[in-house]
């Protein structure tokens, strides 16, 4: 029987990424889901979303020192449940969380780690992007008990066998050699890019933080998209570095994607041509956006984006 | 601060890569290489700190000789001298092995690399290095400040920026937005061609920890349409049932 242990996150609930990994659960080989779920919301987070899940087991622990899933302890509780329940693989969701703690974990238990898995063949075959995802390369772990980072964007909800979930907290040495100082969030109140279904994006042609908040805002509010932007406009100052959709920042694939002034470079592109449908509308008609769009319009998008904002209703 | 930058050779963004016969590899033959662009970050962050603080830069890589040409260019950025590690076939787990020799050797204070290599895209080194040295790390840096043995360091996470701190010797990866990489000068370029870059050969061998079994080519996308209006925009939008 494989057992399997799965690193899930969020605040008042489960986090969209941890939502999206228990999704992608199915496509793993059927077996018994343990999950670990830990900081101050630990016990709430299980309460409110886990009492009827995929997992036979949630461990947790409601330290609040845990909140920021610093490595050391992190790995400290996965190599407990492990020494006793001696899991085949450990799963997280590729969030700035489990990017950071699945290598720490992989290295502390020495078995192979497999990241930003887009597919999930038979026997313990993965699929991963390279090349900032212009090549996609088939891998497997070479030690039996392996851990594995999920793009949860990657696999669509698939009904999971439900079990009345069993909660238990779980103590282990909390030590911290890495500590917190201070978090700044970015305002909430529109949908986080992975939240929406839609995501509205703009590239450094919008031109300024006031732009971008007077050009892309009401586009996405009428859309109830979250908003997005090219490394260049982060950089630039006109969205904050969460915003970032790209190679190295968020990997998203909504239903629908619009790119507003943004011409397409790999790294950018790397971060969304999986979405499901591509607009893209720039000035110009042979910007490397266009290859990948499903529709394209050749517009000033200082015009284009209010007509549409319009015409929306 | 004796900081040790290990850097990768990658191919550069505009090379084509094109899958060879095995299907286990790619042609190299037209590939233009490069430092990994997020381990240049990282070669300028130790720069400024060395700047700010003193000590040494270290710029390794593992590889054979075809690594010296990014060392050089490390060097020329102005860090100190390089280590090659004479080895192939290794992934994140090898080089992180490799380097924990290296790193226990010459007791470095900081280790700080990119956090990812834009050829394999794996963000894995720099973590499975502090694991196996249970060293503090702080992966995906916008910020780096030291103060005495003390690091703070902000980070670029999924909801905005988190500032965590911890206590030297320990390991850092570079985000995007740590800083802009200084161009070589020629006098730093001249400088270093006398530097020292020195070759060492593993006592033990680290087998990948990653198997490759092939590279496919991802499906190709059906090619879209241009559209002459947002009416038109919206009515196909509509039709495909996304708005």
């Amino acid at each position: 029987m494989n057992n399997y242990l799965v690193i899930l996150e969020g605040d008042e609930s489960l986090n969209p990424n941890s939502q999206g990994l228990i999704a992608s659960l199915a496509n793993f080989k059927p077996g018994i889901f343990h999950a670990l779920v830990l900081g101050s919301n630990a016990q709430k987070i299980c309460e409110s979303a886990l009492t009827n899940s995929v997992f036979s087991s949630v461990f947790y622990n409601n330290d609040e020192r845990l909140n920021f899933y610093p490595c050391k302890p992190v790995a400290e509780a996965v190599k407990k449940l492990d020494e006793k329940y001696d899991y085949q693989v450990i799963i997280a969701a590729g969030s700035s969380v489990g990017k950071e703690i699945l290598p720490y974990i992989g290295g502390k238990l020495g078995v192979s780690v497999i990241s930003d898995v887009v597919g999930i063949n038979s026997d313990w075959v993965y699929t991963r992007p390279v090349f900032a995802g212009s090549m996609l390369a088939e891998v497997a772990p070479v030690t039996t008990k392996h851990c594995v980072g999920v793009r949860s964007s990657a696999f669509s909800e698939q009904t999971l066998p439900i079990f009345a979930t069993n909660f238990e907290q779980i103590e282990f040495d909390v030590f911290l050699n890495v500590k917190f100082e201070r978090v700044s969030l970015s305002p909430k109140g529109r949908p986080q890019l992975g939240d929406s279904q839609v995501v509205v994006s703009g590239g450094r042609a919008v031109g300024s933080k006031e732009n971008f908040e007077n050009l892309m805002f009401p586009l996405a509010d009428k859309l109830a998209a979250s908003v997005g932007a090219t490394r260049a406009a982060v950089d630039a100052g006109y969205a904050p570095n969460d915003w970032q959709v790209g190679q190295t920042g968020k990997v998203v694939a909504p239903n629908l994607y619009i790119a507003c002034g943004i011409s397409g470079a790999i790294q950018h592109i790397a971060g969304m041509k999986d979405s499901k449908c591509i607009v893209a509308i720039n000035k110009d008609k042979s910007a490397p956006i266009f290859e990948i769009a499903d529709f394209g319009l050749v517009a000033d998008i200082f015009e284009a984006v209010p007509e549409l904002v319009e015409k929306l209703g | 601060m004796k900081i040790l930058v290990p850097i990768k050779r990658v191919p550069d963004y505009d090379s084509k890569i094109v899958i060879d016969i095995s299907g286990r590899g790619y042609e190299t033959k037209n590939i233009k290489w490069i430092m990994n662009p997020f381990d240049e970050i990282a070669v300028e962050e130790a720069l400024r700190l060395q700047e700010k603080h003193g000590g040494e830069v270290v710029i390794c890589s593992v590889g054979g000789p075809e690594v010296e040409k990014e060392i050089r260019h490390g060097l020329a950025m102005g860090a100190d001298r390089g280590i090659i590690i004479e080895a192939q076939d290794a992934d994140s787990f090898a080089v992180a092995n490799y380097l924990t020799k290296i790193w226990q050797e010459e007791k470095f204070d900081l280790l700080i690399c990119g956090k990812q290599a834009v050829d394999s895209d794996r963000n894995q080194m720099g973590q499975i290095f502090a694991s196996l040295l249970d060293l503090p790390i702080a992966t995906f840096a916008s910020e780096v400040l030291v103060e005495g043995e003390n690091v703070k360091v902000t980070r670029e996470i999924d909801g905005g920026l988190l500032t965590v701190s911890f206590a030297l010797p320990g390991v850092i990866t570079c985000d995007l937005r740590l800083n802009e990489p200084r161009y070589a000068s020629l006098p730093g370029i001249m400088k270093a061609k006398k530097k020292e870059i020195k070759t060492v050969t593993p006592e033990q061998k680290f087998d990948p920890k990653i198997k490759l079994i092939k590279y496919i080519e991802p499906q190709k996308k059906q090619q879209g349409i241009f559209v002459e209006s947002v009416d038109e925009l919206l009515s196909k939008l509509k039709e495909r049932k996304v708005i």
